[in-house]
C-alpha cells in the first residue's frame, strides 16, 4: 500500500499563455500619465473633441479620488512605470492571412482563429492596446448586427448611438481606476443587435497583452435590442513578466425588453498582472443578463459584475468560479439590484484556494422598495486545499421592500467525508470519488460554457487526486 | 455638557465603503453614570485583581466604547461563578439621563449555571443605558446568559459583550428584544480553547422607528471549536436593521465548524433590512456556512391559517409573536421564562 499522500489541485498550466512575442512595438509611450501623455492618446486615436474632452475631465478626477482602503493591497503597482499605450506593428484586419506572423503565430497557439472557424459568428483580437483583427461573419452582418471596434464606433455611422452610451452606465467617478480607464482607454468592441434578432452563434473578443510594464484598458459596449439574443465570450491572457502589468477595462451592457446577452469570460492573466476590471449591466423590461466568468489569473484582481434589474420581470443569472494559487489575491464577487417589481436573481458562485493564494469574495443584493415580489438566491461554495491559503466571504444585503423572497447561503470547508463515503459505498474507489467531486465542484461554470471553452477550462483546472485531502 | 460620538461595531474585515455597514457612527452619547445594579446569587469580587485578565477580552461593540467608559471613570463590577448557580442582575435604568453597568464575571472552572441580566427602566421613559460584560471562562465551565431588554420606549441601549473561553467551555447566549427605541447590540466571542462552544439566538420585533445595529464575531482559534450565531425577527413600520455576524477561522483551529442563520420577516415596505455575514477562513480542516432567509410569510403557512379561519392581522401577530417564543424557549429558568413568554404575549401591536 502507498503511504498516504495528501491530495492537491494541480497548479494551472499556463505554458501556452506564457509565449512572449519579441516582435517590436511600432509605438510605446513613455511610462507615467499625465495630461499631456492623454492627449497624446487621443490625437493619435483620432478621438473626436467630445472623447478628448472627456478623457481629460477622467484624468482630473483619478487624481483627486483615493484608492479604496477594503480590498488587495496594490502598492506594487506604480503607475509611473506603466506605459498607457502600447500600439502593436500592424492595423485592424479581417483576414488572418495579413496579421503579422508573430502576432498570428501568438493567436494560433491560443486557439482563436480556430475557434472562430468552428463555432464564431465574429472575433476581435486585441494585441496590447488597439484590435489587430476584427470580423464578423456575412450572414451574422446581414441580420443587421454589428461588431466592429470601438474605435471605428466613435467616428461612423454609430457615432451618436455610442456617444450617448458611452460611460453612462459606468461613471468616472464610480472609482479611481473608472476614471483611469476614462482617460487612457483603448480598443475594445462596440456591438449591436438590431430588434428581434437572434444571433445563434456567439460572438468573441480575445485580448492579449504582450508588452512588459504595460496596460491594457479596451472599452467593450454592447446593445442587445428588444426581442433579440445574443452570446458574447470574451478571453484574456498575458505572458508573465518581473514588472507589473495592469488592466481597467470596461464593460457596459445594454439589454433592451425581453433581450437576452450571455456574457461569458475566461480570465487567464498572468501573475504580474493586476486586474482592476469594471462590468455592468442594465436590464429593461423582461430582459436577462447572464454572466459565466472563470477567474484564473492575475496576481491582483478586483472584479465585481454588477447588473441593474430595471425593468419589471428583468432577470440575472451569475456564475462564477475563482481559482487563486501561489501569490494571487482575487476579490471577486458580484451586484445586482433589484428596482423594478417581479425581477429575480440567481447567483452561484465557487472558489478554490491553494497554495497560499487568496479568495476574497464579495457580493450584494439590494432590493429597492419598488421592487416587490422580487426574488434573490445566491449561493456561494469556497473550497480550501491546504491550510497556507485563505478565502473569506463578504456577501452583503439590503432589502427595502416586504413582498420579496430572498435567500443567501454560503459555505466554506474541505471536500466532505461523507459525500467521499457515499460514492464509495456505490462502488467508486477513494481516488475516483474525490476526483468527481472536485471536479463537479468547477462545474457550476463549465457547463454553462460553450464545448470548446469548456474543455479551455478543464484544461485550466487539471486535478490531480492521489490519497486523501487532509 | 460634553457627549461623544463613537464608531461603533466594526467589521473585523472592511465592506465596500458604500454600503455603510463597515460600522456605525453614533452621535451625541453622553458620558454615562455608574449603574448600582442588583446581583443576586453570585459573589462578588475585587476588580483590581482581574483586571488583567479582563483587559484581554475584547468586545463586540469596539473600543471607543470601552474607552468612553473608562473616560467616564465608571468602576467595573465583578462577579465569581463557581460550582453551580441562577445568577439574576437586575438592571433599572433612568435615575440619570445615562447610566452604564460594566461588569466582570469570572467564571471558574467546571460551573455549569445561568446569568440572567434584565433591563428594564421603572423610573424613566427615555434615557441612555450602557452595559457591557466581559466574561473569561476557566475550563470546562457552561454558562447559560440571558439577557432581556425591557427598557421603556424612548431608551437607547448599548449592549456590548466580550468573552475568551478556555478549553471545552461553552457560551450559551439568548437575547430578547422586547422593547427600546435605538438598539446597539456586540458580541465578540475568543474561542480560544479546544472544543471551547459559542451559541446564540437573538430575536426582536421592531416597529415605529425602532433600530438594532449588531456586531457579532466568533473567533475561532481552538481546534474542534463551535460557534452557532443566529439571529431571528420581524420589521414593521419605518424600523430598521443591520445584522453582522462574522465566523472568523484562524489558522489551527483544526476541525472547527461555524454557522451563521438569519430569519427575518419583512412586514412594511418602509423598513430598512440589512444583512453582512461573514465568513473568514486562513484554517483548511474546518466547516464553515451561513444561510440568510428574509422576506413575506411563507404563501402556504398563511393559507393554513386563514383556511382554520384565522384573520390576516392575527396571523401577522401570531408569526411575529412565534420568533420571539422560539428564543424565549432557550431560557434555563422556568418562572423567568414564563415572566418573558407573557410580555412577548404583551407586545404592543403585534
Amino acid at each position: 500500500m502507498a503511504d498516504n499522500e495528501k491530495t492537491y489541485v494541480e497548479d494551472l498550466d499556463r505554458s501556452i499563455y506564457d509565449y512572449k512575442d519579441e516582435s517590436k512595438d511600432s509605438y510605446r509611450i513613455e511610462d507615467g500619465l499625465t495630461k499631456e501623455i492623454v492627449e497624446r492618446i487621443s490625437e493619435s486615436k483620432n478621438d473626436p473633441g467630445w472623447m478628448r474632452e472627456f478623457r481629460l475631465k477622467a484624468l482630473d478626477v483619478y487624481s483627486s479620488m483615493q484608492m479604496v482602503p477594503w480590498g488587495p493591497d496594490i502598492s506594487g503597482l506604480n503607475m509611473n512605470k506603466i506605459a498607457t499605450y502600447v500600439r502593436p506593428n500592424t492595423s485592424m484586419k479581417a483576414d488572418w492571412n495579413d496579421v503579422p506572423e508573430e502576432i498570428k503565430k501568438t493567436f494560433e497557439r491560443l486557439g482563436i482563429p480556430k475557434a472562430e472557424r468552428d463555432s464564431l459568428a465574429g472575433v476581435g483580437a486585441q494585441y496590447d492596446s488597439e484590435l489587430i483583427y476584427h470580423s464578423i461573419r456575412e450572414e451574422v452582418a446581414a441580420q443587421g448586427v454589428v461588431y466592429t471596434d470601438m474605435e471605428s464606433a466613435l467616428t461612423g455611422e454609430y457615432a451618436d448611438m455610442v456617444k450617448k452610451h458611452f460611460m453612462q452606465l459606468i461613471h468616472i467617478t464610480d472609482h479611481k481606476f473608472a476614471a483611469l480607464h476614462g482617460a487612457v482607454w483603448s480598443g475594445g468592441s462596440f456591438v449591436y443587435v438590431p430588434p428581434n434578432t437572434e444571433v445563434k452563434i456567439p460572438l468573441q473578443s480575445y485580448f492579449r497583452l504582450n508588452a512588459p510594464g504595460a496596460g491594457q484598458f479596451e472599452h467593450t459596449l454592447i446593445i442587445v435590442e428588444e426581442g433579440s439574443s445574443l452570446h458574447f465570450i470574451e478571453g484574456c491572457s498575458a505572458p508573465k513578466y518581473n514588472v507589473a502589468n495592469l488592466h481597467a477595462g470596461a464593460v457596459e451592457l445594454y439589454v433592451a425588453k425581453g433581450a437576452k446577452l450571455r456574457y461569458s469570460t475566461i480570465e487567464n492573466w498572468s501573475k504580474n498582472m493586476y486586474n482592476l476590471n469594471t462590468k455592468r449591466a442594465i436590464v429593461s423590461e423582461g430582459g436577462t443578463i447572464e454572466w459565466v466568468s472563470g477567474s484564473f489569473g492575475s496576481h491582483v484582481t478586483y472584479l465585481y459584475p454588477m447588473s441593474i434589474l430595471n425593468g419589471e420581470g428583468s432577470k440575472c443569472e451569475f456564475t462564477s468560479i475563482t481559482f487563486a494559487g501561489e501569490g494571487q489575491n482575487l476579490d471577486t464577487g458580484m451586484k445586482v439590484v433589484h428596482n423594478a417589481p417581479y425581477t429575480s436573481s440567481h447567483v452561484s458562485t465557487r472558489s478554490i484556494s491553494k497554495s497560499g493564494g487568496i479568495n476574497t469574495f464579495r457580493s450584494l443584493v439590494k432590493v429597492n422598495e419598488n421592487a416587490h415580489d422580487s426574488k434573490s438566491s445566491v449561493s456561494c461554495q469556497s473550497l480550501m486545499v491546504d491550510d497556507i491559503s485563505r478565502s473569506d466571504t463578504i456577501p452583503a444585503i439590503d432589502i427595502r421592500a416586504k413582498d420579496v423572497d430572498i435567500g443567501h447561503e454560503a459555505k466554506i470547508g474541505r471536500i466532505s467525508d461523507d459525500a467521499v463515503f457515499y460514492l464509495m459505498s456505490r462502488g467508486l474507489p477513494e481516488e475516483e470519488a474525490k476526483a468527481m467531486i472536485v471536479s463537479g465542484f468547477a462545474e457550476n461554470v463549465s457547463k454553462e460554457l460553450p464545448m470548446e471553452y469548456a474543455v479551455e477550462m478543464n484544461n485550466l483546472i487539471r486535478l490531480e487526486m492521489k490519497g486523501c485531502i487532509g | 455638557m460634553d457627549t461623544f460620538d463613537l464608531k461603533l461595531n466594526p467589521l473585523p474585515s472592511l465592506a465596500w465603503n458604500q454600503l455603510k455597514m463597515n460600522n456605525t457612527t453614533v452621535k451625541d452619547v453622553i458620558p454615562p453614570k455608574r449603574l448600582k445594579a442588583d446581583i443576586k446569587g453570585a459573589e462578588s469580587i475585587k476588580t483590581d485583581e482581574y483586571n488583567l485578565l479582563f483587559d484581554s477580552v475584547m468586545t463586540g461593540c469596539g473600543e471607543e466604547l470601552s474607552l468612553l467608559l473608562k473616560k467616564s471613570g465608571i468602576e467595573s463590577a465583578a462577579i465569581v461563578l463557581s460550582g453551580s448557580a441562577l445568577v439574576h442582575v437586575k438592571l433599572d435604568f433612568g435615575r440619570e439621563k445615562a447610566e452604564a453597568l460594566p461588569l466582570y464575571v469570572y467564571v471558574k472552572e467546571n460551573f455549569s449555571g445561568t446569568l440572567i441580566m434584565d433591563y428594564k427602566s421603572s423610573l424613566a421613559s427615555k434615557g441612555q443605558a450602557i452595559v457591557q460584560s466581559k466574561i473569561y471562562m476557566e475550563e470546562n465551565s457552561k454558562l447559560n446568559l440571558v439577557q432581556i431588554n425591557r427598557l421603556a420606549k424612548d431608551f437607547t441601549l448599548f449592549n456590548d459583550i466580550g468573552a475568551l473561553l478556555r478549553e471545552r467551555s461553552s457560551l450559551n447566549l439568548t437575547q430578547i428584544l422586547l422593547s427600546g427605541d435605538k438598539n446597539y447590540f456586540g458580541a465578540k466571542v475568543d474561542l480560544t480553547g479546544d472544543e471551547s462552544a459559542f451559541d446564540s439566538a437573538t430575536a426582536y420585533a421592531l416597529k415605529g422607528e425602532e433600530m438594532l445595529d449588531m456586531n457579532f464575531v466568533a473567533l475561532h482559534r481552538g481546534k474542534r471549536s463551535f460557534s452557532n450565531i443566529e439571529a431571528s425577527g420581524s420589521l414593521r413600520g419605518k424600523s430598521e436593521k443591520l445584522w453582522r455576524a462574522t465566523i472568523d477561522f484562524v489558522r489551527g483551529s483544526k476541525e472547527a465548524s461555524g454557522r451563521e442563520n438569519e430569519r427575518i420577516l419583512l412586514l412594511s415596505d418602509s423598513a430598512v433590512n440589512r444583512t453582512i455575514p461573514l465568513i473568514l477562513c486562513a484554517e483548511e480542516d474546518v466547516a464553515g456556512d451561513h444561510g440568510a432567509t428574509i422576506g413575506r410569510p411563507d404563501e402556504d403557512e398563511l393559507f393554513y391559517m386563514a383556511s382554520r379561519g384565522i384573520e390576516k392581522q392575527e396571523v401577522y401577530s401570531l408569526l411575529i409573536r412565534a420568533k420571539l417564543y422560539e428564543v424565549a424557549e432557550r431560557i434555563p429558568d422556568d418562572e423567568f421564562r414564563e415572566e418573558i413568554k407573557k410580555a412577548i404575549g404583551e407586545i404592543e401591536g403585534a
